[in-house]
């Protein structure tokens, strides 16, 4: 079994070399490249210099730089969650609404957690904010297990039901009357902003949620190789059959994949409510999840390939407010669509995932 | 409200979802699930206000919207038929492409991140008309009309329908008889993709002009209706009538006292978990991972 597990490790990519590794990104890279370039040329403005107000905008001034690093934060977190699912065998296309179901626990419950130290609270909004997520993500995962209703469509139609609920519930009394957000949560119940120690970022929205980001990374990376539950997970996640007849324990890897991932999903709360406004408001934080699986798909659960991805994306988010003047920022989604078209054409591992639920 | 308005807004409603849910069918009857639905309604859409504010007829806005429709079919079949991508992240790619290309569009041709300019549609179709006549007057009626009677005839009498359902049944069966899976799969998409292109058409031309976001999910509630529809047109389309019933009825019944409207918005999403649900149970559980 442990021979099998280690086997489904090796394929994922730990014997390939760097080059192998890197050509597949590379590419996706130099299209959405071309690409970028070809559509600022449309738009009659040059592409190199709109690439340099982007490069002003997001690394010229500390600034620019803490705010590419407070968009990369939530993307590292959802990208985390589309990858641990992606290992089981799922795609979690239902991102944004685990993130917004979190958010929204968070906000609503979370003015309630007044008078608690924060030392005790935070963790408390934390845990909220994964239950949020993971909620969101049952649907599906009862969907599949129950009705056998493919979870991509379940997990699409989440995002949209739970956008409509919170809709309802912030009018139904749980928000502040005549607004879109809920009441300011209580001062110790938030993630400091980085900027108190490090005056140089003075004025972006980065907080030490971003290290609650990284370090859900760095954990899934290490149990990834460590865990040996983690592997045999893998290994049900590319060879259902084989994970199967060795009998593992299929029905809670699956259970997992949608559960963990939805809760991690819902951390990134953390970053915008807990670590930016202090309250919840309706659309805080959406739309990030196509970013997320482009920085997914690109960094495979890899340490640094993510933090760069994520960088790279955070950069593209916050740039596209410095571009729009001149060009639509939107142009970047397309950017991203052409990136997650190139990967998914060379990464076979990605592609190979053909299982089709109904 | 009398039940002639509402008749009038289901119809209106259907269209989006009954194009969209039959082009799904197309693909989904090769083996391909269209997640792309969604960007298609969203581009063609849009194609279908540009065609006819560009050459002044709704005829060319309904042509442009078709062509969209078959090129995002293209791109979409080129990844998953021809480059082994899975049609999930294919689709997913469509459906960011159209999301961001849309606006993009929008901002270079008409300096707007809203709205295009108003659009006539077909000049012929008037509010004067009573409900019925103006379905009876409404090409996209009779393209619904065709579209829905050819399919279930296509499927059992072509030669290309046959090698359809094949290729989705048993591909390896139609394999080995020497059918070309890739190329027909290939085929279907960029087919199916077209007929769901007549859904953006018909959105934008129900809203006189193209709108950001319009399509607002009912690609995906397309998606649903050929699930639960199991892939069969008369039975999806019935879905899809169900699903226009219950957009309807939030117009029909907005601003009323009683249930409050943002609850009406949640309506068609949960009607269609509902629907997963029932016909997942009479379908029976044998769908187990574990």
């Amino acid at each position: 079994m442990t021979a099998s597990a280690n086997g489904a490790r090796s394929s994922e990519g730990a014997r390939e070399s760097f080059a192998q590794r890197a050509r597949g990104p590379g590419m996706a890279l130099l299209a959405g490249y071309l690409v970028f370039a070809l559509l600022v040329i449309a738009y009659g403005q040059s592409p190199r210099t709109i690439l340099g107000l982007l490069f002003e905008g997001t690394l010229g001034s500390s600034y620019g730089f803490g705010q590419v690093l407070f968009k990369a934060a939530p993307l590292l977190l959802l990208s985390c969650a589309f990858e641990f699912a992606r290992r089981g065998g799922i795609f979690n296309l239902g991102l944004d609404g685990q993130l917004a179901l979190g958010s929204f626990a968070v906000g609503v419950v979370g003015t309630r957690l007044a008078g608690i130290p924060s030392l005790m609270a935070l963790p408390a909004a934390l845990l909220l904010a994964a239950c949020g997520g993971a909620l969101s993500a049952a649907v599906p995962w009862i969907f599949r297990q129950r009705f056998g209703a493919p979870e991509v469509v379940t997990g699409l139609l989440m995002n949209r039901l739970v956008e409509a609920l919170i809709s309802y519930g912030l009018g139904a009394g749980l928000g502040l009357p005549g607004t879109v957000r809920t009441a300011d949560l209580p001062v110790g119940l938030r993630f400091a902003r980085l900027d108190t120690w490090l005056p140089a970022l003075r004025g972006s929205a980065v907080s030490t949620a971003l290290l609650l980001s990284v370090a859900v990374l760095l954990l899934l990376a290490w149990l990834a190789r460590n865990l040996r539950w983690f592997r045999e997970y893998a290994l049900f996640g590319m060879q259902p059959k084989v994970a199967r007849t060795l009998q593992l324990p299929t029905k809670q890897f699956i259970a997992a994949a949608f559960l963990v991932s939805g809760a991690i999903a819902g951390l990134g709360s953390a970053v915008s409510v807990l670590g930016y406004k202090g309250y919840f408001e309706q659309g805080l934080g959406a739309g990030a999840g196509f970013s997320a699986i482009a920085v997914s798909m690109l960094g495979k659960g890899r340490v640094l390939p993510t933090l760069l991805a994520g960088l790279l994306f955070g950069a593209l988010e916050q740039g596209g407010l410095a571009v729009n003047a001149y060009v639509p920022k939107e142009l970047f989604q397309v950017v991203t669509a052409v990136v997650i078209a190139s990967v998914a054409i060379s990464d076979g591992a990605l592609s190979r995932m053909t299982r089709r639920a109904a | 409200v009398g039940s002639e308005s509402l008749y009038g807004q289901v119809v209106r409603m259907v269209y989006p979802y009954a194009f969209c849910a039959l082009g799904g069918l197309v693909s989904e009857r090769a083996g391909v699930m269209h997640v792309g639905l969604e960007g298609i309604l969203l581009g063609s859409a849009l194609a279908a206000a540009v065609g006819s504010l560009a050459l002044g007829s709704a005829w060319a806005g309904l042509a442009a919207g078709v062509t969209l429709g078959a090129l995002f079919g293209v791109i979409h079949a080129e990844l998953c038929a021809k480059r082994n991508v899975n049609p999930i992240l294919s689709g997913l790619a469509i459906n960011l492409l159209a999301l961001g290309g849309t606006r993009s569009v929008l901002r270079g041709f008409y300096h707007s991140s809203a709205n295009s300019p108003s659009i006539a549609g077909f000049s012929w179709l008037r509010d004067s008309h009573s409900a019925l006549g103006a379905t009876l007057l409404d090409p996209l009626f009779w393209l619904l009309l065709l579209v829905a009677l050819a399919l279930p005839w296509g499927f059992a009498r072509t030669r290309f329908g046959l090698a359809v359902r094949g290729v989705g049944e048993a591909p390896q069966a139609a394999e080995v008889l020497g059918l070309q899976v890739p190329q027909i799969r290939y085929r279907a998409i960029v087919l199916g993709s077209a007929i769901a292109g007549l859904g953006g058409v018909a959105l934008a031309f129900d809203a006189k002009q193209f709108q950001s976001q319009m399509s607002a999910g009912k690609g995906f509630i397309a998606l649903i209706a050929v699930l639960i529809g199991r892939m069969l047109p008369g039975r999806v389309l019935v879905a899809c009538v169900l699903f226009a019933v219950l957009d309807a009825l939030q117009v029909v019944f907005q601003g009323r006292p009683g249930i409050p409207t943002e609850l009406y918005a949640s309506l068609p999403y949960l009607a269609a978990l509902l629907a997963l649900a029932i016909a997942g149970m009479r379908r029976g559980t044998q769908h187990t991972d574990g």
